[in-house]
């Protein structure tokens, strides 16, 4: 997958309720207003974005999983679930601003 | 089929709160002939007040509570409802139930500005006369109109209510109609409860169950329009999930409970102290005697609600009789003698 510079953050003033008991998490985005059901792969993908980069989120995804599905497959499931997060407005990908560009 | 089992139990039972409805106020500016909360136009004293309110949603935000769904009463005729508004929908998604008719352009503005995620609005008919016989105020029909359109103009998430029974059962298609005109994306359809004054008037309003099905069976959605409906097959026993809390500040699990549980005040202990009660903890279990499987499959939890259940039948585990796979005959055009009381019990259980 593709790894653009920069890292994984979750939107602020998020508020997340791990609900063990059924295996998922419950995030309540207040702008604009809305409350999100994460299962446990896009709760997974959603603590991994969390300060790292792509590349930590992708080797941390794909160890994970491992005993689960290929490489491959990770990958692909890793591209969908941050595509969802970042279209819920719940993670950002922060870019780092490029020190040769910018002297 | 219904499958007959010794002891089911719901799948969940939360550790805690996850959603908390609130009964804000008992004070309304209608005097509606079904309130279930028996409301009067004036505060009493005995009220959360502001400040009371305010230690309350530190303490559940504090406990993970995520929801908090906001009825009355009417919560905006209380004075100080917007500033702690402002305050819950800043932790919490928030929804309101809402007569409408205090809510202004300007008010749908300040909503929208706050971050409110749903209002859902009373609306007992399309006809505007039998609207206002319900809530005994000429006018209230147009003005919760009107604030429907306010709210939709403003970009707030709006949704329809409406509690089925006689005087509304033929028009139920023409509010259908109307709450698309309106623009909202959801209409609610609610059984209703025999609590409060609706229970003293419960045989000029009900239904048969049969009555129910058939004007429920009869609608036609217009497209984008979704309705909200609790019968079969989408018969709930939600409180493995529910937390509320009414204006005096008793833990009462559901709204629906209102008349038939008080796990302890706020005022005096934690929340979790009142959600550690055995009844509520036995609620939460969901253990029921009977479950219908189309329900239990499209809900996640096991035989109906546990308002209507107990209400009928008097007992917690029994089987919920709105679900038609568990009514074995109950008339529900009739109550029992005992629910006809300010705080009702069943025959035999303790004072």
């Amino acid at each position: 997958m593709s790894s653009p510079n920069g890292c994984y953050s979750h939107t602020p003033n998020l508020r997340v309720r791990p609900v063990e008991e059924m295996k998922s998490c419950v995030v309540f985005r207040p702008k604009p207003p809305k409350m999100f059901m994460l299962n446990l792969n896009a709760w997974l993908i959603f603590q991994l974005c969390d300060g790292n980069s792509p590349d930590h989120v992708a080797q941390r995804y794909r160890k994970s999983v491992a005993n689960q599905m290929s490489e491959r497959e990770a990958d692909r499931h890793l591209e969908i679930g941050i595509k969802n997060l970042q279209d819920q407005g719940l993670i950002k990908l922060k870019q780092q601003i490029d020190q040769r560009r910018t002297e | 089929m219904v499958s007959l089992m010794a002891s089911i139990e719901n799948p969940f039972s939360l550790e805690k709160p996850l959603k908390l409805s609130i009964c804000y106020t008992e004070t309304c500016n209608l005097s509606c002939q079904h309130c279930y909360a028996d409301c009067s136009p004036e505060k009493s004293s005995a009220e959360l007040n502001g400040e009371q309110w305010a230690r309350f949603l530190d303490e559940i935000a504090e406990l993970g509570v995520i929801y908090l769904y906001i009825e009355g009463g009417e919560p905006f005729h209380r004075p100080d409802f917007l500033p702690f508004l402002a305050s819950a929908s800043d932790r919490f998604f928030t929804e309101i139930r809402t007569n409408g008719t205090l809510i202004t352009r300007d008010v749908a503005a300040k909503l929208k500005e706050i971050g409110v995620g749903i209002v859902l609005v009373d609306i007992l008919s399309p006809h505007a006369d039998v609207h206002d016989y319900f809530t005994g105020t000429p006018g209230s029909h147009a003005r919760a109109c009107e604030a429907v359109a306010y709210l939709v103009e403003a970009g707030i998430e709006t949704q329809l209510l409406t509690i089925l029974n006689r005087k509304n059962v033929d028009s139920l298609q023409e509010y259908i109609d109307m709450a698309h005109r309106l623009g909202v994306k959801t209409a609610g359809i609610l059984r209703p409860y025999p609590l409060g004054r609706f229970k003293y008037r419960w045989n000029e309003f009900s239904l048969s169950l049969d009555e129910m099905h058939a004007a429920l069976d009869a609608l036609r959605l217009p497209a984008g329009l979704k309705l909200m409906q609790s019968w079969h097959p989408n018969d709930g026993n939600s409180c493995w999930q529910m937390a509320a809390v009414n204006a005096f500040g008793d833990s009462i699990g559901c709204a629906y409970l209102r008349e038939y549980v008080d796990y302890g005040n706020i005022k005096n202990v934690s929340f979790m102290e009142t959600w550690e009660h055995p009844l509520y903890r036995e609620l939460r279990s969901g253990r029921v005697k009977e479950t219908c499987p189309s329900c239990s499959s499209s809900q996640g939890s096991h035989g109906g609600c546990r308002s209507t259940a107990y209400a009928f039948h008097g007992a917690w585990d029994a089987p919920d009789p709105f679900d038609r796979t568990l009514n074995h005959g109950v008339d529900l055009r009739v109550l029992p003698e005992w629910l006809l009381q300010p705080h009702p019990k069943p025959p035999g259980s303790p004072r």
